[in-house]
């Protein structure tokens, strides 16, 4: 009967003080503090708003015809555009504090932006973009664009972000919640007595692996609540953002269990655990937020913690992501990859034992 | 003490051997447990009686040779036969954090007993080791004999009919020492054969009804305390099993 081995094995991990204290109010700490540190960076994700960009453009261009159109466009959405000659672009964007910069020659055009306005950078490509496929399908005239927000930069402000990210990222740390039971087991031959009573490897690895996703869920729901009522974190989507930290809890305690099996000890196994966690952070967004981060983006896809990250702070700025399904397939597939592997590793020690 | 055993064999060795690296650590050891006895393994440090002991409860495969438990091999029939045994261990295979009841739901349950009846086998247990009372306090709170008791009480829910104990009274004062071997004792006298190991030779001689002496990986010698004795010296007044054992395995220091 396992029911019982699980709901002792969670009682083991549920009454282990400092595993509460540090996944309930761990995630609240860090998060009010990169929040707070960080909130300036993430203050320009919120709009552009209204700015100055500055334009040039060769006497025969075929563009010419249109830039009367272009300038109204563009006034209608914040953004007043004015024409400087002669000169370097990046040197123009510094002597009048400019949001950015169009060159138009010929039939094409190259939109020039400074470190310091990305976003007002980002909002000029965006309407040239938008111009010039108008200008193709012949619509000028009618124009009409709303470019507030586009579309790869969601509105989410310092304290969401890491609000949402330290959940997901305490999460992907949930093997110090196992460390009471698995030290124990270990330190007083507690597994001895589960192999003589011919328990299989599967059901030893479900009572471990059931109550310590579940341990892990219910702390972080409580620190997720403490995060809405004290800091005022925003989730965009409740049902899908709790199904995707629920499966990535699960990938990351079977990556944990696995860990162990494969070490047989637990300081090595919380070590690699930290270690590969701190890495996939450190690409998928968990320090640097994943928009700011100059890591590629083929990188940054590797990580499941960068699909969960992407997806949850997208459905919370933009209350829909194109990340959900991947985050949720990819934190499934590793879970059911590192149960194969943990599972297996047992049985081959059992069948020699 | 007196033997109350049958003729029936519960548990039989046939040439055990295991080897780690080029030592033989148990050595074609060949010994048969009759049905309602208290068999006594004793031996110094290293002579094997631990791995022969894991062997016994599958926990470490032998090299050659195998266990006969209830007349089938008990490698190829662990389903079915685990759960006519039951292992106090040496060490204390208990959870801290969980309370009196916990523990002996969670390893009695092992053996697939629920509801109602679990919830009986939990009180007997409890009940027979003389912890009905703290049966709410959690096993980190117990002294060492306490928790002694509570090892035991975890290994005797399911009813095994073989109770194996290795060392069970190590580091407890002696009213503990005592209410566990008279445990024994009752356990015995109820049906229960039991395995014993010890380097306690009074308690052996106490609760044994056939005593092994074992050193090197083998059975050096084996039979009542009297027959032991007799090995020795003709008059076994005069002699005590410590004696015995010491003239049988010698007294060079084995941990050095």
């Amino acid at each position: 009967m396992i029911r019982y081995l699980i709901k002792n094995n969670f009682k083991i991990m549920f009454r282990n003080g400092v595993n509460l204290l540090i996944y309930v109010i761990g995630p609240i700490l860090i998060s009010a503090v990169l929040a707070s540190a960080f909130s300036s960076l993430l203050e320009s994700y919120e709009s552009a708003g209204q700015f100055r960009a500055g334009y040039s453009i060769e006497d025969d261009s075929s563009m010419a015809l249109y830039i009367d159109a272009l300038k109204e466009v563009a006034q209608d959405n914040g953004i007043y555009l004015t024409e400087y000659e002669t000169g370097d672009p990046q040197k123009i964007i510094e002597n009048n504090d400019l949001g950015g910069f169009v060159k138009i020659k010929g039939d094409s055009y190259t939109v020039y932006e400074s470190a310091d306005s990305k976003v007002e950078g980002a909002t000029l490509e965006y309407l040239m973009t938008a111009f010039f496929n108008a200008i193709i399908s012949g619509d000028t005239e009618s124009l009409k664009l709303s470019i507030s927000y586009p579309e790869h930069a969601p509105s989410v402000n310092s304290t969401d972000y890491y609000g949402i990210i330290y959940i997901a990222y305490f999460g992907w740390l949930s093997i110090i919640c196992a460390a009471g039971l698995l030290s124990n087991e270990k330190k007083n031959r507690i597994t001895e007595r589960l192999c003589v009573s011919d328990l299989s490897s599967l059901k030893t690895y479900l009572s471990r692996l059931i109550p310590l996703v579940t341990s892990v869920l219910i702390t972080l729901s409580i620190s997720s609540f403490l995060n809405v009522f004290l800091l005022g974190v925003h989730w965009g989507n409740a049902l899908l953002s709790a199904l995707i930290v629920f499966v990535s809890i699960l990938a990351a305690s079977a990556f944990g269990l696995m860990l162990f099996e494969l070490t047989q000890n637990m300081v090595a196994a919380t070590f690699l655990s930290f270690a590969v966690v701190w890495t996939m952070g450190f690409i998928g967004g968990s320090f640097e937020t994943y928009m700011l981060s100059s890591h590629s983006e083929t990188l940054k896809n590797l990580m499941p913690i960068y699909h969960e990250n992407r997806a949850l702070v997208e459905l919370s700025g933009m209350g829909h992501s194109d990340y959900v399904m991947s985050a949720i397939l990819y934190a499934g597939v590793l879970a059911v990859i590192f149960s194969v592997i943990s599972v297996g590793c047992a049985e081959i020690k059992r069948r020699k034992r | 003490m007196e033997n109350k055993s049958s003729n029936e064999i519960i548990l039989k060795t046939k040439d055990l051997t295991k080897k780690y690296s080029n030592t033989v650590v148990v050595d074609n050891l060949n010994i048969e447990i009759k049905k309602g006895e208290v068999f006594g393994l004793l031996g110094p440090n290293g002579a094997g009686k631990s791995t022969t002991m894991n062997m016994i409860c599958n926990l470490i495969k032998p090299d050659l040779g195998n266990v006969e438990f209830m007349g089938k091999d008990f490698r190829k029939n662990k389903k079915e036969l685990s759960s006519k045994l039951g292992y106090i261990p040496q060490h204390l295979a208990i959870h801290g954090n969980l309370k009196a009841w916990e523990n002996v739901e969670l390893f009695t349950s092992l053996y697939g007993i629920k509801g109602s009846e679990l919830k009986s086998r939990i009180d007997e247990s409890l009940e027979y080791v003389g912890l009905m009372e703290r049966r709410n306090d959690y096993a980190k709170t117990f002294s060492g004999g306490m928790k002694r008791r509570l090892n035991i009480a975890c290994a005797i829910g399911h009813h095994p009919d073989l109770l194996i104990f290795d060392e069970p009274t190590v580091g407890i004062d002696p009213q503990s020492r005592n209410f566990i071997l008279e445990k024994i004792k009752e356990s015995n006298k109820n049906g229960t054969t039991v395995i014993y190991t010890s380097h306690y030779m009074e308690e052996v001689e106490a609760i044994c009804t056939r005593i092994a002496i074992m050193d090197n990986g083998k059975i050096i010698a084996s039979g009542t305390s009297e027959e032991l004795k007799k090995l020795v010296v003709e008059d076994t007044s005069s002699i005590t099993l410590e004696e015995v054992f010491l003239t049988l395995t010698g007294k060079k220091l084995r941990d050095m």
